[in-house]
C-alpha cells in the first residue's frame, strides 16, 4: 500500500466504516471552512464505495429461496447517515432557543446556507450509494427513501424546521410591517428566508421534483393573514381621517408598493394572491364609499379622481357595474338639460343650436370615457344609451319624436348650402362627422332620409350646393352607417344631375346643328335638368299654369330633342321649380337695365306686360291659369318690391284690382331676385314630408311581413312580430300596434293567412 | 486473488444482466447460488418483459401491473409465459405454412392467445428474407388483422345489445379494419383524443372562465384553425380515408367528413364539461351541445324546471353557431314531418353514427373515383368494404331482415376469399342475427363446407400421363396476350373446367384452340382471381423489383418467396401441385 | 484550454492527464468542483496504475463523445451492440476485464462501465451453464437436487 494514501477503513465493518465517514461528515458540516483536502475526499467516497460493493451479505442468503432476488448494500450507511443528521439538527436547535427576531432569522440564514453546502458535499461523498442503493429502492417502489441530498432537506424540514418556522415566520412577518411602516429593512434576509421553504418542498411521488406545498403553507398563508390584517387597520383608520380621494391615493400607492414587494424578495408564486388580499381590503371592502363619491366627481368634473376611481374599482370583480349606471343617468340627465336651455318655440329655431347642444355633451362624456376610462367598452355603450335617450327623447321632441331627425337634416342642409359658414372644407368635412355622431343615435332614421332627400333635391335642381364633394362626402357616410338601401336614391339624384349636364351639352350641340339664324335670335338660353320620377320627392304641378309662349316654344324644341334620344319616355314639367331671369329695359333712369330673378309663375306674370302696361287681375289670372292661392302672394313680392303698383292704391291683390308696371322702379342692386320662398309653403311642405312619412313607415312595414313570410312560409305571430321588430328597427322604432295594424291589413289583401292557434301563413 | 465474474458487485452483475437476453439470464442462473440470486430480481425481468413485448393482452392487466412495485408481480413467471406463447405462435404459423390443410383451426389457435400473438406475428410479418419469407408476411398480416377485427367487432355487437360503447371506440373500431391506420388497440385512438385535449386546454387555459356558448364556440374555431376537422380545400370530399377516425387523427391534414368531424370534437368537448352529442342532421352530422341542468347556454341559472336551449355547430366547417332556424328551414325544404325534424335536431344514438359511417364508407367506395387516374387511396378499398358491411349487419335493427338478407352475400363472399381467418367472428356474431331464418341454414352449411374443404387432403396433380402436356408451371409470371394485365398461375387444369354456363358466357369457343387447351388460374396483379386459357399467356421473366408490391404481397398466400434464378415464385401447394 | 491534473494510483504512481479528459470521470468532476484545483495529485485509491493508464486511455479516445445527459437505462440498453475500437480495447485478459469494469463502476464512469458489462454479456451468451462456470471460473455450489430444480424451472428457455 503507498504511503501517500490515506488509511480507509475495512470494508466488511461497519462500525469501521461509519466511524470513519462521521469524522468526515462532522468536518464537512463543522468546519467546511477549514476547508476538506483531496485525500479525505477521495478516502471517503471510497469507503462508502468499499462498503457497498463488499460481498460479505452475500452468504447470508442460503438456498433457493431467495425470492427477491440479490440485495444491494448500503442500507445500514443510509440509516446511520439519517440519524447523524437528526442529531446534528437538535443540536443546531437548541442553539436556535437562545435567539429571536432578526437575529434568529440570521440564525436560520446561517444553519441553513452552511447544512445544505454541506448536503451537497455529503452528497456526492455518497454518490455511490445514491446510484444504487437509493435507485434500487426507488426502482422498486420503495417509499421515504431518497438521495442523500434530499434525505438532508427531509431531515431539516422534519427535526428543525417544524420545531421554529412559527418564529422564524414572526420574525420575518414582523421585518414586513416594519417596512410598510417606512422602515428601512434588510430584504435579503427575507429572500433567503424564502428561498429555503421553496427547497423544502418535496414532491413525495418524484424526489426530483419541487413543489412550492411547504412554502404555501408556512410562508404565504401566514404571510397574506398579516396582510390582510395590516390593511384591515390600516384603511379603517385612514378613511376616517381622510377624504375619499385622499384615501384613493393611498390605496393606489399601497397596491404599487406590494406589486413591487413580489419583485424584491417574494416568490412569484405570491403575486396573485397578495393582489388580490390588496384590492379585497382596500378596494373591494371600500367599494360603496368609492361609489358614492363617483357622482360628486362626475358633478365637479374631476377626470384625474375619476380616472382613479375607474382604475381601482376594474379590478375587482363586478366594481364597475354600479359605476356604469350612475354614468348613463348622469349623462343623460346633462344632454337632456342641455336641451332644455337651448329649447325655444320658436318658429325659427335654429337647428344649429340644437345640434351643437347634443354634439358638446357627447363630445365631454366621450373624452371622460376615453381619457378617465380607458375607453372601457362598457362604458362607451353606457354613453350611447344615454345619447340614444337624450337624442330621442327631450324637450324638443316633446310634441314629436321625429323633431330630432328634422332639427339635425336641417342642420346638414344649411351646412351643404351655399353660402354656409364652414368656407374651409377641411371644416365641413368634420362638421359632416359630427353630425353623423348625432345621426347614430337617431331611432327615426326614415325621418332624416325624408327631409334630407327633399332638401338635397332642392339643392340640386336649384344647383345650390356648397360642393359636389361635399355632397358625396355626405351620402356615403349615410351608406357606411345604413346601407345602400338607404342612400340608394340619394345616389339617383345626384346622378340624374350628372347625367343632365351631360345632356344640356350635347342639346347645345344639336341646336347649333339644327336652328337657322332666325330661331337663334329668338333662342330663349335655358337648362334642363332631367330628373327620374321614382327618385325624387318632388311632385308634378297641382295647379294649371299656362307658360309664356317664349318659354313653351323653348320647352317643345327641347322635348322634340329629348324624345329623339329617348323615344317612349314621358317629360312633366315641374314649373313651380323653374325659375328664370328677366332683363326690365322699360325703367327710366336705368342706364344698365335691371335684371329680375324670378320663378316661372313670375316670369309669367311680368312677360304680360311686354304688352300691356296695365292689367286686371281677372286678365292675369285669364293668362296665366293661376289659382289664386299662387297668384295673389306672387303678385304681392312683385307690389313689396315695386315691380308692379295696384289700383286702388294700397289695397290687396283681389279680382277687383289692376296692376301698372312701374316705370321708376329702383332698386339698390342691378340683380334683384324676386323669387322667395313664401312662408306657408315652407310649413305645409313640412307637414306633407310627416305625412310621407307614416305612408312609408306603412309600406316598409307590409313589405317586410311579406318577405318574412314567404321565406318561413309558416310562423306564430309573436314570433313575426319579433322579426319584423329586427328587420326595420335600424329605419325607425316600430310600434306593436303598427305591425299588428299591418298584418291584418295583408290579411285583408290575401296575402297571409290565419291557422288554428297562433299561427300565420302565406298565401303563395 | 484471482479476479473472476463472482467478485463483481451485485450492481454490476444486474448491468450486465439486462444487456444479456433472457435466455441467457436462464442459464446463469443454473451455474451458482451467487448467480441464482442475482438473476431473481424482480427489477430485471420487468425489464425483460418491457423490452421484449410490446403488445399484452387485457387479460394482464400489464398498466396495473408496472405501476404496483415489482416485488408483487411475479415478472420471470409472465415473462417465460409470453416466450412460449411466441414460441407456440411461431410453430403455428410454421405449420399453416407447411400444409395447405388444416389451417382454420391452427387460426383459431393462434387467434385464441389474443393479444398476446401480435409481437409474434408483427416480428413474422416483417421478415425481410428467408426460405418462405412471403408466405411468412402473408400468413403473419392475415393474422395481425384478424386479431384486430376480433376487439372490433365485439365493440359493435356490444352496441347492438344495448350496452354502453363510447362513440370513439365504436368508430375506431373501423380503423382496426383498415391495416393502413397503424392502430392495433383502440386505446391508442383514446390516447391520441386525449393529448388533443390537453394540447387544446394548453393552448387556451382561459377556456374555463368562458361561458358554455364561447367555450363551444372556441373549441370549434381552434380544431379548424389547426385542420383538426373538416377537410382541405381541394380534395376529394368523398375520399375514403376521410371516414376513419383514428386516420384522421394520425394523418397528415386531419382531414375528415361532417361525422367524424363532430365525433373529434364530441370527444375534447365532453372532456372539457360540455355536454357535446353528434346530431344525425340530413347529409351532414352537425354536433348539439346542451347546457347542464338548470343553466342556459350562457352559464345564466334557469328558473326551477325551464331547460335551456342548445345551441348546434358544425365542426367541420369551424366557429360559426348554425342558427336552429336554417336547420329547421332545411329540414321542411326536405319535407320531415314535425317528429322526424325532432329526431333529426335532437342527440343521435352510437349506434345511429356507426351506421351512418358504415353508409359513408359505402358511398365513398362507389362514388369516389378510388384507383382513378391521379388518385390513390391510402386506405385498403376491400378492407373498408368488409369494415362497412360486418358494421351494418351488427347493427342492423331485427326489424330489417331485407337490409340483413341484401348484405350477407356481399360479407360472404368477402370474408371466404379475403379474409378466411375470421370464420370464428362470423360463427359467433354473424350466424346468430338469422336465428330463424331461411339463411340460417345457409351459412350454417357453407360453413361448413369451408371446414371441409380445409380438413381434406388436396387432390393431388401430378404431371404424368395426360397432364404431360401442359406447358406453364406453378409460380410463373405472364403478361396476358389481350387484357394485358400481369399475373401469377397458382394452378392448372388441362382442359376447361369451368362449367358449361361459364364458357358459354366467356365465349370460350371462339378461342382459336377453343375449350380443349390447358386452362389456369391465376393471381392478377390488381389481387383478383382468374381463369386463363394457355393460348393468352405470354410468359415473362420479370426482377422482382418489377412487379408491383401489392402483387408480391398477395403472392404469399400461395408462395413462398420469389427465386431470381427462374425469375418464379416458388410454389407452397406442393400438397396439390407436387411438379409444380 | 484544457489545464493538466495529475491522478496517483494506488501503487503510488502519478500521471498526468487532461482535466477534460479526467472529467469523464464524474467522481473527478465533482470533486473538483467542489474542492477545486489546488494542483495537488488526486489520489485514486481503488485503482492501481496498470488500470488507471487503460481508463484512461479509454477516456482520451472518447474524450469528445457527447456526455449522455440523463442515464435513461433503457435506451443504453437496447443494444449489445459495441464500436470496434471498443471492442479491441476490450480485448484484454479475464482479469483486466472485471478491474477495468470496477474502476469505471468506482470512477463512474458510465459509458466505460456498459462496455464492459456488454463484453462481458457477449461472453455469457449462447453458452451452457457448464460452459459459463468454466470460462468465469465458478464454483458450482447446488446440491444435485438444487441443481436439477433449477434446470427444470429453466426448461423453457431452451432452443
Amino acid at each position: 500500500m503507498a504511503p501517500a494514501m490515506l488509511q480507509t477503513p475495512h470494508k466488511d465493518d461497519l462500525t469501521e466504516t461509519w466511524a470513519f465517514l462521521e469524522g468526515g461528515i462532522d468536518s464537512v458540516m463543522l468546519k467546511l471552512e477549514e476547508g476538506v483536502d483531496m485525500k479525505t475526499y477521495m478516502a471517503l467516497y471510497t469507503a462508502v464505495h468499499n462498503f457497498c460493493t463488499s460481498q460479505k451479505a452475500v452468504s447470508s442468503y442460503h438456498g433457493l429461496q431467495a425470492h427477491r432476488g440479490a440485495h444491494l448494500l448500503g442500507e445500514e450507511l443510509y440509516k446511520l447517515l439519517g440519524e447523524y443528521l437528526s442529531r446534528h439538527l437538535q443540536v443546531v436547535l437548541q442553539h436556535s432557543k437562545g435567539h429571536a427576531e432578526e437575529s434568529l432569522l440570521g440564525f436560520y440564514i446561517r444553519e441553513w446556507t452552511r447544512f445544505t453546502t454541506a448536503a451537497k458535499y455529503v452528497n456526492h461523498l455518497f454518490s455511490y450509494l445514491n446510484r444504487h442503493w437509493v435507485k434500487r429502492e426507488i426502482d422498486e417502489g420503495k417509499k421515504n427513501v431518497y438521495d442523500v441530498y434530499t434525505l438532508h432537506l427531509v431531515r431539516w424540514k422534519d427535526e428543525f424546521f417544524e420545531n421554529v418556522h412559527e418564529k422564524v415566520m414572526d420574525a420575518v412577518l414582523n421585518l414586513i410591517e416594519k417596512q410598510r411602516n417606512g422602515e428601512t429593512i434588510e430584504q435579503s434576509q427575507i429572500k433567503s428566508i424564502v428561498d429555503s421553504f421553496v427547497s423544502l418542498g418535496l414532491d413525495e411521488n418524484d424526489s426530483k421534483r419541487s413543489t412550492l406545498e411547504v412554502y404555501r403553507q408556512y410562508f404565504q398563508r401566514p404571510f397574506i393573514a398579516a396582510t390582510r390584517t395590516y390593511y384591515e387597520n390600516e384603511s379603517r383608520q385612514f378613511v376616517a381621517e381622510n377624504s375619499v380621494v385622499e384615501y384613493m391615493k393611498k390605496a393606489e400607492s399601497r397596491l404599487d408598493e406590494e406589486k413591487a414587494r413580489v419583485g424584491l424578495y417574494l416568490h412569484p408564486d405570491v403575486a396573485k394572491d397578495l393582489t388580490e388580499t390588496c384590492l379585497d381590503v382596500l378596494v373591494a371592502a371600500h367599494s360603496t364609499l368609492l361609489r358614492d363619491e363617483f357622482q360628486v366627481l362626475l358633478d365637479n368634473e374631476r377626470q384625474e379622481d375619476l380616472a382613479r376611481i375607474y382604475r381601482l374599482l376594474s379590478r375587482i370583480s363586478d366594481g364597475l357595474e354600479p359605476l356604469r349606471s350612475t354614468f348613463e343617468s348622469h349623462v343623460k340627465r346633462a344632454g337632456l338639460a342641455a336641451v332644455a336651455k337651448v329649447a325655444s318655440d320658436s318658429e325659427n329655431f335654429e337647428p344649429k343650436v340644437y345640434v351643437d347642444a347634443l354634439l358638446q355633451v357627447h363630445t365631454r362624456y366621450q373624452n371622460l370615457v376615453n381619457d378617465a376610462f380607458n375607453g372601457d367598452s362598457d362604458f362607451v355603450r353606457s354613453l350611447d344609451n344615454a345619447c340614444r335617450e337624450f337624442v330621442n327623447r327631450n324637450r324638443v321632441c316633446q310634441e314629436s319624436s321625429t323633431k330630432s331627425p328634422e332639427l339635425l337634416a336641417r342642420y346638414t342642409d344649411s351646412l351643404l348650402k351655399k353660402g354656409s359658414k364652414a368656407a374651409e372644407e377641411s371644416e365641413l368635412e368634420d362638421m359632416l362627422v359630427q353630425i353623423m355622431t348625432v345621426f347614430k343615435y337617431i331611432e327615426d332614421k326614415d325621418v332624416y332620409q325624408k327631409f334630407y332627400s327633399k332638401m338635397l333635391a332642392k339643392r340640386l335642381v336649384h344647383v345650390s350646393s356648397v360642393s359636389d364633394d361635399a355632397e358625396t362626402s355626405m351620402i356615403s357616410k349615410l351608406k357606411e352607417a345604413c346601407g345602400f338601401e338607404y342612400t340608394n336614391k340619394l345616389q339617383r339624384m345626384f346622378q340624374d344631375i350628372q347625367i343632365s349636364k351631360d345632356l344640356n351639352a350635347s342639346y347645345k350641340d344639336w341646336q347649333d346643328k339644327v336652328l337657322d339664324d332666325d330661331d337663334r335670335k329668338r333662342l330663349v338660353d335655358a337648362h334642363y335638368q332631367i330628373l327620374g320620377t321614382g327618385f325624387w320627392p318632388l311632385q308634378a304641378p297641382t295647379s294649371d299654369f299656362t307658360a309664356p309662349i317664349e318659354i313653351n316654344r323653348t320647352a317643345e324644341r327641347f322635348s322634340k330633342f329629348y324624345f329623339d334620344k329617348h323615344n317612349g319616355r314621358k317629360l312633366t314639367w315641374l314649373w313651380q321649380l323653374c325659375k328664370g331671369e328677366v332683363k326690365a329695359n322699360y325703367v327710366k333712369n336705368a342706364k344698365v337695365p335691371y335684371t329680375f330673378q324670378v320663378s316661372t309663375y313670375q316670369m309669367g306674370i311680368l312677360l304680360l306686360f311686354n304688352e300691356a302696361d296695365t292689367l286686371s287681375y281677372t286678365d292675369i289670372q285669364a293668362a296665366t291659369n293661376l289659382v289664386p292661392e299662387l297668384l295673389d302672394p306672387n303678385l304681392s313680392i312683385f307690389l313689396k318690391a315695386r315691380v308692379l303698383t295696384i289700383s286702388p292704391e294700397g289695397a290687396k291683390p283681389d279680382p277687383s284690382a289692376t296692376f301698372s308696371l312701374n316705370y321708376n322702379f329702383k332698386n339698390k342692386k342691378l340683380k334683384v331676385n324676386l323669387n322667395i320662398q313664401i312662408k306657408s309653403e315652407q310649413k305645409v311642405e313640412t307637414d306633407d314630408t310627416h305625412k310621407t312619412i307614416e305612408e312609408d313607415r306603412k309600406l316598409l312595414l307590409q313589405s317586410a311581413i311579406v318577405r318574412i313570410m314567404k321565406s318561413r312560409k309558416k310562423m306564430r305571430h309573436v314570433q313575426l312580430v319579433n322579426e319584423v321588430i329586427q328587420q326595420v328597427k335600424s329605419r325607425f322604432p316600430p310600434q306593436v300596434s303598427d305591425i299588428k295594424k299591418n298584418i291584418e291589413a295583408l290579411m285583408e289583401k290575401d296575402y297571409i293567412e290565419r291557422l288554428d292557434g297562433d299561427e300565420i301563413s302565406y298565401i303563395a | 486473488m484471482v479476479m473472476s465474474l463472482d467478485h463483481l458487485p451485485e450492481e454490476i452483475l444486474h448491468a450486465i444482466l439486462c444487456y444479456l437476453h433472457p435466455r441467457s439470464a436462464a442459464v446463469l442462473e443454473q451455474t451458482s447460488r451467487r448467480f441464482k440470486s442475482v438473476t431473481s430480481v424482480p427489477l430485471l425481468w420487468r425489464h425483460y418483459c418491457a423490452s421484449h413485448f410490446k403488445s399484452w393482452d387485457r387479460k394482464h392487466d400489464i398498466l396495473h401491473k408496472i405501476i404496483a412495485p415489482p416485488s408483487e408481480v411475479d415478472w420471470k413467471a409472465l415473462f417465460v409465459l409470453r416466450s412460449q406463447t411466441d414460441r407456440a405462435v411461431t410453430r403455428l404459423l410454421d405449420s399453416i405454412l407447411a400444409s395447405q390443410t388444416g389451417r382454420i383451426e391452427k387460426f383459431r389457435a393462434v387467434i385464441d392467445f389474443g393479444y398476446d400473438a401480435k409481437d409474434t406475428l408483427v416480428r413474422h410479418s416483417e421478415v425481410e428474407s428467408g426460405e418462405d419469407y412471403l408466405a411468412r408476411r402473408y400468413y403473419a398480416r392475415a393474422l395481425l388483422t384478424c386479431l384486430h377485427r376480433s376487439i372490433a367487432v365485439p365493440e359493435w355487437a356490444k352496441l347492438r345489445r344495448g350496452e354502453q360503447v363510447s362513440l370513439e371506440r365504436a368508430l375506431g373500431a373501423f380503423d382496426l379494419f383498415i391495416p393502413e391506420s397503424g392502430y392495433g388497440d383502440l386505446d391508442e385512438i383514446k390516447h391520441t383524443l386525449d393529448d388533443l385535449v390537453i394540447q387544446y386546454q394548453a393552448a387556451d387555459p382561459e377556456s374555463r372562465t368562458l361561458t358554455p356558448r364561447q367555450q363551444a364556440l372556441s373549441l370549434s374555431s381552434w380544431l379548424r384553425d389547426h385542420d383538426l376537422t373538416g377537410i382541405q380545400i381541394g380534395r376529394e370530399y368523398h375520399a375514403l380515408e376521410h371516414n376513419f377516425l383514428g386516420l384522421a387523427l394520425n394523418s397528415q391534414g386531419h382531414n375528415s367528413l361532417p361525422l367524424i368531424s363532430a365525433a373529434i370534437y364530441c370527444y375534447v368537448a365532453r372532456e372539457i364539461g360540455l355536454n357535446a352529442h353528434p346530431c344525425g342532421f340530413p347529409f351532414h352530422v352537425h354536433v348539439i351541445v346542451t347546457p347542464n341542468l338548470g343553466f342556459d347556454m350562457n352559464g345564466e341559472a334557469l328558473s326551477d324546471g325551464e331547460i335551456g336551449t342548445p345551441m348546434y355547430l358544425d365542426p367541420f366547417r369551424g366557429a360559426r353557431e348554425t342558427p336552429l332556424a336554417d336547420l329547421r328551414d332545411q329540414l321542411v325544404f326536405l319535407g320531415a314531418s314535425e317528429t322526424e325534424q325532432a329526431a333529426f335536431l335532437g342527440p343521435s344514438q352510437t349506434s345511429e353514427i356507426v351506421q351512418r359511417c358504415s353508409r359513408n364508407i359505402w358511398t365513398s367506395i362507389h362514388s369516389a373515383p378510388q384507383g382513378a387516374p391521379g388518385h390513390t387511396s391510402s386506405v385498403d378499398v376491400v378492407s373498408a368494404k368488409y369494415a362497412s358491411l360486418w358494421s351494418s349487419m351488427l347493427l342492423t335493427g331485427n326489424s330489417r331482415p331485407m337490409d340483413l338478407r341484401h348484405h350477407l352475400p356481399l360479407l360472404m363472399e368477402l370474408f371466404a376469399t379475403d379474409f378466411p381467418s375470421d370464420i370464428f367472428l362470423v360463427e359467433q356474431y354473424i350466424v346468430p342475427l338469422f336465428q330463424g331464418l331461411f339463411e340460417h341454414e345457409h351459412i350454417l352449411e357453407s360453413l361448413h363446407v369451408m371446414r371441409a374443404v380445409d380438413e381434406i387432403p388436396k387432390q393431388v396433380r401430378r404431371r404424368t400421363g395426360e397432364n404431360q402436356n401442359i406447358r406453364f408451371m406453378v409460380g410463373q409470371v405472364f403478361r396476358h396476350r389481350r387484357y394485358h394485365y400481369r399475373a401469377i398461375i397458382t394452378g392448372w387444369d388441362r382442359e376447361c373446367g369451368a362449367g358449361e354456363q361459364w364458357m358459354r358466357r366467356m365465349g370460350i369457343d371462339r378461342l382459336q384452340a377453343g375449350r380443349h387447351q390447358s386452362f389456369y388460374h391465376v393471381l392478377v396483379e390488381d389481387g383478383s382471381v382468374r381463369y386463363v386459357a394457355e393460348e393468352n399467356i405470354d410468359l415473362i421473366l420479370p426482377a422482382l423489383s418489377d412487379l408491383p408490391t401489392g402483387l408480391t404481397s398477395i403472392a404469399g398466400k400461395h408462395f413462398k418467396r420469389w427465386d431470381e434464378e427462374s425469375r418464379a415464385f416458388v410454389s407452397n401447394m406442393r400438397d396439390e401441385y407436387p411438379d409444380n | 484550454m484544457s489545464s493538466q491534473i495529475t491522478l496517483t494510483s494506488s501503487d503510488g504512481v502519478d500521471i498526468s492527464v487532461d482535466r477534460t479528459v479526467a472529467e469523464r470521470s464524474i467522481l473527478i468532476k465533482n470533486m473538483l468542483e467542489d474542492l477545486g484545483d489546488s494542483g495537488e495529485a488526486i489520489p485514486i485509491p481503488n485503482v492501481n496504475e496498470a488500470v488507471l493508464k487503460k481508463v484512461i486511455e479509454w477516456c482520451e479516445h472518447h474524450k469528445n463523445d457527447p456526455v449522455t445527459a440523463t442515464d435513461d437505462d433503457d435506451n443504453r440498453r437496447k443494444t449489445t451492440d459495441i464500436d470496434e475500437w471498443d471492442q479491441k480495447f476490450m480485448q484484454v485478459d479475464q482479469e483486466m476485464l472485471f478491474e477495468i469494469i470496477l474502476a469505471a463502476n468506482y470512477l463512474d464512469i458510465k459509458a466505460l462501465l456498459d462496455v464492459g458489462c456488454k463484453t462481458v454479456a457477449n461472453m455469457i451468451k449462447g453458452k451452457s451453464p457448464e460452459e459459463i462456470r468454466k470460462t468465469f471460473n465458478i464454483q458450482n455450489d447446488f446440491t444435485p437436487e438444487e441443481e436439477d430444480q433449477i434446470r427444470r424451472e429453466n426448461e423453457w428457455a431452451e432452443e
